[in-house]
């Protein structure tokens, strides 16, 4: 099987070859002979990616050790779920499915256009299946995941995942990003194809503007689970560290932000065609880029796990790709000059291109903040560290200028906005913000604030307050849209308002899908705020004793071990109150596995409720547990985070649901075609109640499920 | 059950090396005549996606008049742009499909076919029903004159949605025109 995998991947990389040529003589010529066997090269060479992708899994479920990549990142123990994600656990493995992803992009963008975009679509495929022979190139030569063990040195065993892997969520976490990587490819075609041929028209802009959500979708997906896990495992309290592995996978989503809301401008208006084109190489070479840097060692980062021996072919792949771009740019650049030019700075095109500037601006802290430490230490030997309060003091105020232009954009009227139309469309908006701001400030403030006995610092306090009342505005003039737009359709259909809303949205999906997107990122933004109010404890204390944070009362009772064959299970219990009764007790644990006992991994236990997380974790202890070292958060709502993705979810499948006209281009074959699209789209849509679902059934992985796992021995330690 | 994947991207991979091959195979006759029907059918796809999203783009036009985001001005600025490409669009479709014609030619051919005699039983001579002929009604010299368009003056065929010439809308077209106000 090993063998059969190897020639898998060196077919698909030599195809990939042979489609690139035949590719190129089909954009050249457009004869039918060339652009027949030119797709259909580039379906052999997908064929062959899914023939070594089948193969990984194969020898994954059937635990065949013999394989190295096997033996390394999976074992018997193992549940299917957990096997499934060995696929990416490791460097090899992810690289693997990264070419998968983008084989089944390629196929479908293939499939889905056959007769479409006819001058556009060999370069497309050609400038995909490059990607994918420099991936495949890594994969054959350097990073192959079929290497067999000599049958001397043969294991029955295997290694297993890591145990910081060994979550629901870290399961998902890396395929979404990986996807989110690898689907950024397609609409990178299409902008390399348009400045190949010289086709600047609105062609490749709708062509991409249907592709661009789905990379977008998994990088939001990624990077919140990856938030989650953070916070649930890493047990500092926070969801967001600005570690350079996450700014890594935060970049291109910034990019690909701006590239959507601009794309629309150049749809409607004709403007921003250099803009757009080099949004989209440039989200594109981030994505090579944050790679690299993850991969290459040339940052330290929580994912130290990640890192291999392949950066430098990954800096050459950046490189040459990063080349072929700008020369590409800078050949065209006098050809993609916009005939419209911006009527005024009072304009909806106005503030989507200040948007695009801010997402651009933080991109620029973000890689500033990444990459200088690096830089000054590589070139004037001193180290220097960029930590949270500095990517904090840059982003907040651009994040709160983000939230008062997502407001303005909603409203505010095309190429010029006049008096009446503000009067119009603001004046709403603004009272209610006017109105609801102090008001519910003050209400929680009193209700719920005093309590906490929270000491914002004025900053803190400033911006907080700040966002409170970006997110009323925003969230009224969105409120107010939507009315407006059901008003109108009352008016001319003369429908009832529900039917009219389900209309609406389903006829403007983009439109609607987009508000609910800004609605998820609004919930986001109120975490962030409450963020600023967080309360943070670090104690020792004693058995019986009890600390007050907020108006919670944590009691230390003492902790229980468990023993099972594969890890050791120590668990804290602690009484929580509040007013002097009870409100619940909670287990924090550290969890010591056998095969890696030098990495042992915290057990966070978390109670969520709307207004706030009760967040404790078990930094350490005394042998005899008399003592405990607790570190205890009280985070408002943090909830909020969590419930922002799931809006977004659904949101951005709204969003994406294909029109009839674009099912109606499937028809030949079409019924599979979109059962497979419908069906991938409930599936995402779905992801976040099937993780918990997988999360609350599955016994693997959890301190609190632990106590289910038999048969375990059970020791108190001096457990009054 | 694990194999199973196998064999079908197996079998995937040699059947597109198979249609990687076979375009190469054939006689070059065959495929320069189908690069000639290629060319139209690609042409009339294209030109039907942008036809799709130009009645997208009127659609979110209208929509943003009647929630105020748009003056009546750009409006009609920016429907008679999208509009004029929608008419020039359609009219090279019309070419594409054999010209202003080729309704009639249709007819013509279809009348020839239904006017040959059918073949009848014995049993069935009582009940030989004439072979219903197609006609084709021409559209008379009133409804032609009656139909001008109230911007531009060009003379509407009798089934025109939009002017020819400027682009407007029958609808609108027609409203004023002369044959159209003595009637009423």
């Amino acid at each position: 099987m090993a063998t059969l995998g190897t020639i898998a991947i060196f077919s698909a990389m030599l195809l990939s070859f042979m489609g690139i040529g035949l590719n190129i003589a089909a954009g050249r010529t457009q004869t039918r002979r060339f652009t027949l066997a030119g797709r259909h090269a580039a379906y052999a060479a997908c064929g062959a990616v899914f023939t070594a992708a089948a193969v990984l899994l194969h020898a994954l479920l059937t635990h065949d050790f013999s394989i190295q990549y096997v033996q390394g990142f999976s074992d018997e123990s193992m549940p299917l779920f957990y096997l499934i994600g060995a696929f990416w656990g490791g460097q090899a493995g992810s690289l693997l499915f990264w070419t998968t992803v983008v084989s089944l992009c390629l196929s479908a963008c293939l499939y889905i256009n056959r007769d479409r975009y006819r001058e556009l679509m060999p370069w497309v495929t050609v400038t995909v299946l490059a990607v994918l022979a420099a991936l495949l190139m890594i994969l054959s030569f350097v990073s192959n995941p079929f290497e067999v063990f000599h049958i001397i040195d043969d294991p029955t065993i295997g290694k297993g995942l890591t145990p910081l892997l060994q979550t629901p969520k870290m399961v998902v976490h890396p395929p979404a990003l990986l996807a989110g990587f690898a689907t950024m490819t397609i609409p990178y075609g299409f902008a390399m194809a348009a400045l190949i041929t010289g086709n600047f028209s609105n062609t490749w802009v709708e062509a991409a503007r249907k592709w661009i959500l789905i990379p977008w979708f998994f990088l939001s997906i990624g990077n919140m689970l990856g938030g989650m896990w953070a916070y649930e495992e890493l047990g500092w309290g926070g969801y967001w560290a600005w570690d350079p592995v996450e700014n890594a996978a935060f970049m291109p989503w910034l990019t690909a932000t701006a590239l959507i809301h601009s794309l629309m401008i150049q749809e409607r208006r004709g403007m921003l065609k250099r803009w757009n084109i080099s949004l989209m190489l440039g989200s594109f070479l981030l994505t090579i880029f944050g790679t690299y840097i993850t991969r290459s060692g040339l940052i330290e980062s929580v994912h130290t796990f990640a890192q291999s021996d392949i950066g430098n072919y990954f800096l050459a792949f950046l490189l040459t790709f990063t080349a072929i771009s700008i020369i590409a740019f800078a050949v065209r650049f006098p050809g993609m000059k916009s005939a419209q030019r911006l009527d005024s700075p009072l304009s909806k095109e106005a503030t989507f291109i200040f948007n695009n500037w801010l997402f651009m601006c933080m991109t620029g802290v973000v890689m500033f903040g990444t990459m200088w430490p690096r830089i000054k230490e590589g070139l004037f030997g001193q180290e220097v560290t960029i930590g949270p309060p500095w990517f904090n003091r840059w982003m907040a105020p651009m994040g709160l200028l983000l939230l008062l232009l997502m407001g303005l954009g909603t409203i505010i009227s095309w190429r010029r906005a006049t008096v009446k139309n503000f009067k119009r469309n603001f004046v709403i908006p603004i009272a209610v913000t006017a109105v609801l701001s102090p008001t519910l400030l003050a209400a929680y403030w009193y209700l719920r604030g005093v309590h906490l006995n929270i000491e914002p610092t004025p900053n803190d306090a400033t911006y907080a307050v700040m966002a409170v009342s970006l997110i009323i505005f925003v969230a009224a003039a969105t409120l107010e849209d939507v009315v407006r737009g059901v008003q109108a359709r009352m008016r001319l259909h003369k429908e009832p308002a529900i039917t009219a809303l389900t209309r609406l949205t389903m006829k403007q999906r983009r439109r609607y899908g987009g508000y609910l997107v800004h609605l998820g990122i609004l919930c986001a933004f109120l975490a962030f705020s409450g963020n600023a109010l967080k309360l943070e404890h670090d104690v020792s204390i004693r058995k019986g004793e009890s600390l007050l944070v907020g108006d919670y009362t944590f009691t230390y009772h003492g902790l229980t071990e468990r023993n099972d064959p594969e890890k050791t299970v120590v668990m804290a219990h602690v009484a929580v109150s509040r007013n002097g009764k009870k409100v619940y007790d909670m287990y924090p644990g550290k969890a010591t596995f056998h095969a890696t006992p030098s990495s042992p991994t915290s057990e966070i236990d978390i109670k969520t409720t709307v207004l706030e997380d009760v967040y404790v974790a078990l930094v350490n202890f005394d042998s005899g547990g008399q003592v405990a070292a607790l570190k205890v958060f009280i985070g408002p709502f943090t909830w909020w985070f969590w419930l922002g993705g799931v809006i977004l979810t659904f949101g951005t499948m709204i969003a994406m649901w294909p029109t009839r006209e674009s099912l109606h281009a499937l028809r030949r074959g079409g019924v599979i075609a979109r059962i497979a699209i419908v069906g991938m789209l409930l599936f995402g849509s779905s992801l976040p109640l099937l993780l918990r679902y997988a999360e609350n059934s599955e016994v693997w992985g959890s301190a609190q499920r632990w106590g289910l796992t038999a048969p375990a021995e059970t020791r108190v330690l001096n457990d009054s | 059950m694990t194999l199973l994947p196998i064999f079908i991207a197996c079998a995937f991979t040699l059947v597109a090396l198979w249609f990687m091959i076979a375009p190469f195979l054939g006689g070059s006759d065959a495929h320069l005549r189908l690069e000639h029907l290629d060319e139209d059918l690609h042409e009339i796809e294209a030109l039907a996606t942008r036809r799709s999203v130009l009645l997208t783009s009127l659609r979110e036009l209208e929509f943003d008049r009647e929630v105020n985001k748009l003056t009546d001005e750009d409006y009609e600025k920016f429907r008679r742009r999208y509009e004029a490409e929608g008419v020039r669009i359609m009219r090279r479709l019309t070419e594409l499909h054999g010209g202003d014609k080729w309704q009639t030619r249709v007819d013509d051919e279809l009348a020839d076919k239904l006017g040959r005699q059918p073949v009848v039983s014995p049993l069935q001579e009582e009940e030989v029903v004439e072979a219903p002929v197609a006609t084709v009604v021409e559209p008379s010299d009133e409804q032609n004159e009656a139909r001008s368009c109230s911007d531009c003056g060009t003379v509407l065929a009798f089934d025109d949605n939009f002017c020819r010439s400027c682009g407007l809308a029958t609808s609108i077209a027609v409203m004023s025109t002369p044959a159209t106000e003595a009637s009423a």
